[in-house]
């Protein structure tokens, strides 16, 4: 990639190189520590921690829609709302709302550290209030140590924090140029009619439609750029792609491939432009793992937000605390043999009033042993795989 | 909850009843048409599975347009055909917008029920089908701004496959699924009544699922009521009384009051560097700190720390 290493604002070195490389510093990215990277940040400094910093500049981040899709347009509102506050321009695409209905729901962004420790103070306090410290008598060497869990991503400078009660003023919404595609508006609705052809028209505009943005706007690398043109990412959001009014026909045994294709075709634009992509997908409409799996493959970053609403694991007490569940299923390996490999796996989301974030799964400590048996204790439920002979749920005639 | 969809309290856009074969949905269709006639200004009722008259009991009927998609769907008899009604055709992709903007009244808002997407379904893929029910939910942004305020869908869960009912489930903001239990409607003076899980997605995001009773009475009038889930009793039932482990032993293991306020008075060994410092306020640095108090045996030689010269 022509994106050497550069220093990034808010940059976290003094060191620079002897050589007379371009660096190119581009407010709101910073290098990656994993290879000659730049990173932008996804809005929402808990989950950049997670997947290694940030999205990496020139690569497809995919969000694997959780059932109602509702934590997925958050997250695609935060990636927005990121890019207003860094002056990145945005292309914005969907299929079911309109875009300028997501762009005008944008989180507004708490405007110094003192607004965000007290967002964080806030938040510390409505928990500290639920339990009294009681001094301890034994172990009185951890009474000074914190109680809360510090938060993912807290120390770093990257990323703005927002306020989710307070939608952003249109002001600072007009200060990023932005390019919509609503595809009801390219492709009219009456005139759609049966699609039989391999390739989907939808995709193929869709595609179209962001070659030209890349072109019009100076982000391909290809081309040679006047010194003096100050150069920044374009952020790209394509909302809800995939679900049934971009055409995708599950007809349970096999889908058309346009969606890899347009994938494919999306990641050789982006690899010679200076662009980061989000992308929602609501997977959990597709029977076939397979087809999943196949677009998983073909971007670079996959996560997978799972929601507890209008599910029985709602009642479960281990998760009392979180809305969610998210999995990193894959992270972006390009320009170097590894990936970020984050220490733990389990982490999960909860959607305050004001503040969304990514958490590590901790269960609760069993402090009582009022549960006697071990398969009536939810906790315990989910240590044990599943693959014993105790099933707690059905009750066959070969459980002993 | 499904009486508050019904009468409008909770808003919904789309509203999908799913049936089976045991539990007929045809009853709650009904109700929905006569209690949405008395608050709307127009219904649209598309039926392409039962005759209208079946829906129109207990109705305003003037303010009900029937199209017709049960006489003649495949156009076999074009001759007869009286061009004055409007029929719906399943030759070409179902446009419910399209037959809603013919009708010659133009009464907003409007409220389209559609007795069942299964003949739709099994001609098209799902996704046209999808399709143009979002156009219906998005009509208000087109030009000449009929406004949809609520579309009732009925859905025969056996006849499709899991992949329709979930793209469908996407786009619902409601869903009435009818179970088969052991209460399947009955027909008679009573009504109709039966069980159902209702799922609801609020605008703020917030979903809530609730098993329900609904009764339908004569006049086509929808009463639910929500069905408390029995509660599993492994993990919520009695517990076993503990075993107290002070009773039936030769030995006294039980202590006073006044005993256990002496207990919790002394001083264990690893406490005493407590009551040196301020215990509420944290440590500026976490971690210990070592405090060194010599005993009386300790001959601390600085030249000689290990004390094993021995000339």
């Amino acid at each position: 990639m022509a994106a050497s290493m550069g220093r990034g604002r808010g940059g976290v070195t003094s060191f620079q190189k002897k050589a007379r490389a371009k660096t190119l510093q581009i407010p709101g990215t910073r290098p990656s520590s994993q290879g000659n990277q730049l990173l932008v940040s996804t809005g929402v400094p808990s989950l950049d921690h997670i997947i290694g910093g940030g999205v990496v500049v020139g690569t497809v981040m995919l969000v694997e829609e959780d059932s109602f899709g509702s934590y997925a347009r958050l997250l695609m509102k935060y990636f927005m709302a990121e890019g207003i506050m860094t002056h990145h321009p945005l292309l914005l695409s969907s299929a079911e709302l309109h875009p300028k209905q997501l762009l005008s729901d944008l989180p507004a962004p708490v405007s110094d550290d003192i607004g965000k420790a007290a967002l964080n103070q806030e938040e510390v306090s409505l928990e500290k209030n639920v339990q009294k410290e009681a001094t301890m008598k034994i172990a009185w060497r951890y009474h000074n140590l914190r109680t809360e869990q510090p938060e993912l991503g807290a120390f770093s400078q990257f990323g703005h924090y927002y306020d989710l009660s307070k939608t952003m003023s249109s002001e600072m919404r007009d200060t990023a140029p932005t390019r919509l595609f609503y595809l009801q508006d390219e492709l009219p609705l009456e005139k759609q009619g049966v699609w039989t052809s391999i390739t989907n028209p939808a995709y193929i505009k869709l595609l179209q439609s962001i070659q030209d943005v890349v072109k019009e706007g100076q982000f391909d690398l290809t081309v040679p750029q006047p010194k003096d043109v100050p150069r920044t990412v374009l952020r790209i959001g394509l909302h809800s792609l995939g679900s049934p009014l971009w055409g995708e026909q599950d007809s349970g045994s096999s889908h058309d491939s346009s969606l890899p294709h347009f994938l494919h075709a999306l990641r050789a634009v982006l690899r010679t432009s200076l662009a980061a992509c989000l992308i929602t997908i609501p997977t959990h409409l597709f029977e076939d793992m397979a087809f999943t799996r196949r677009l998983e493959k073909l971007c670079d970053s996959v996560i997978r937000l799972e929601s507890f609403a209008g599910s029985e694991k709602e009642q479960n007490p281990a998760y009392k605390d979180y809305h969610g569940l998210l999995y990193i299923k894959q992270l972006s390996q390009a320009n170097c043999l590894l990936s970020y490999m984050p220490d733990c796996n389990d982490f999960a989301f909860k959607l305050r009033r004001k503040k969304f974030a990514v958490e590590k799964l901790h269960l609760p400590p069993e402090l009582q042993d009022s549960q006697q048996r071990e398969q009536d204790d939810p906790v315990a439920a989910l240590k044990t795989p599943s693959a014993s002979c105790f099933n707690p749920s059905v009750k066959s005639k070969l459980d002993f | 909850m499904l009486q508050q969809v019904l009468e409008g309290t909770e808003a919904s856009s789309l509203v999908v009843v799913e049936d089976c074969v045991e539990h007929d949905g045809r009853p709650v269709l009904h109700c929905f048409c006569s209690e949405l006639s008395k608050r709307c200004d127009s219904v649209h009722l598309f039926h392409l599975e039962n005759p209208a008259e079946g829906f129109l009991a207990g109705a305003n009927i003037s303010k009900i347009h029937s199209h017709d998609g049960f006489s003649d769907p495949l156009r076999w008899e074009e001759q007869k055909r009286d061009s004055s009604a409007d029929r719906i055709d399943l030759t070409s992709p179902p446009d419910f917008l399209g037959h809603i903007k013919k009708t010659p009244s133009k009464a907003s808002p409007v409220a389209v029920v559609i007795d069942s997407l299964t003949p739709l379904l099994q001609k098209y893929p799902g996704y046209v089908i999808c399709r143009a029910l979002q156009r219906l939910l998005r009509a208000r942004l087109e030009s000449d701004g009929t406004e949809v305020s609520q579309v009732v869908a009925g859905f025969h869960g056996d006849l499709h496959d899991n992949s329709t009912a979930a793209a469908l489930r996407h786009m619902a903001t409601t869903w009435v699924q009818l179970q088969e239990g052991a209460e399947s409607p009955t027909q008679g003076g009573a009504g109709f009544h039966g069980n159902c899980e209702v799922l609801h997605r609020r605008k703020s995001g917030k979903v809530i699922r609730q098993d329900e009773v609904y009764h339908i009475s004569p006049q086509w009038s929808l009463t639910s009521r929500v069905q408390k889930t029995p509660v599993r009793p492994a993990v919520q039932g009695e517990q076993e009384p503990q075993a107290d482990p002070t009773a039936n032993l030769t030995f006294n293991l039980r202590l006073t009051d006044t005993e256990k306020e002496a207990r919790s008075r002394v001083v264990l060994p690893y406490m005493h560097h407590q009551r040196k410092r301020a215990p509420d306020r944290p440590a500026a640095t976490p971690g210990g700190q070592i405090f060194y108090q010599p005993d009386d045996v300790d001959d601390f030689d600085e030249e000689d720390p290990d004390d094993d010269l021995d000339f």
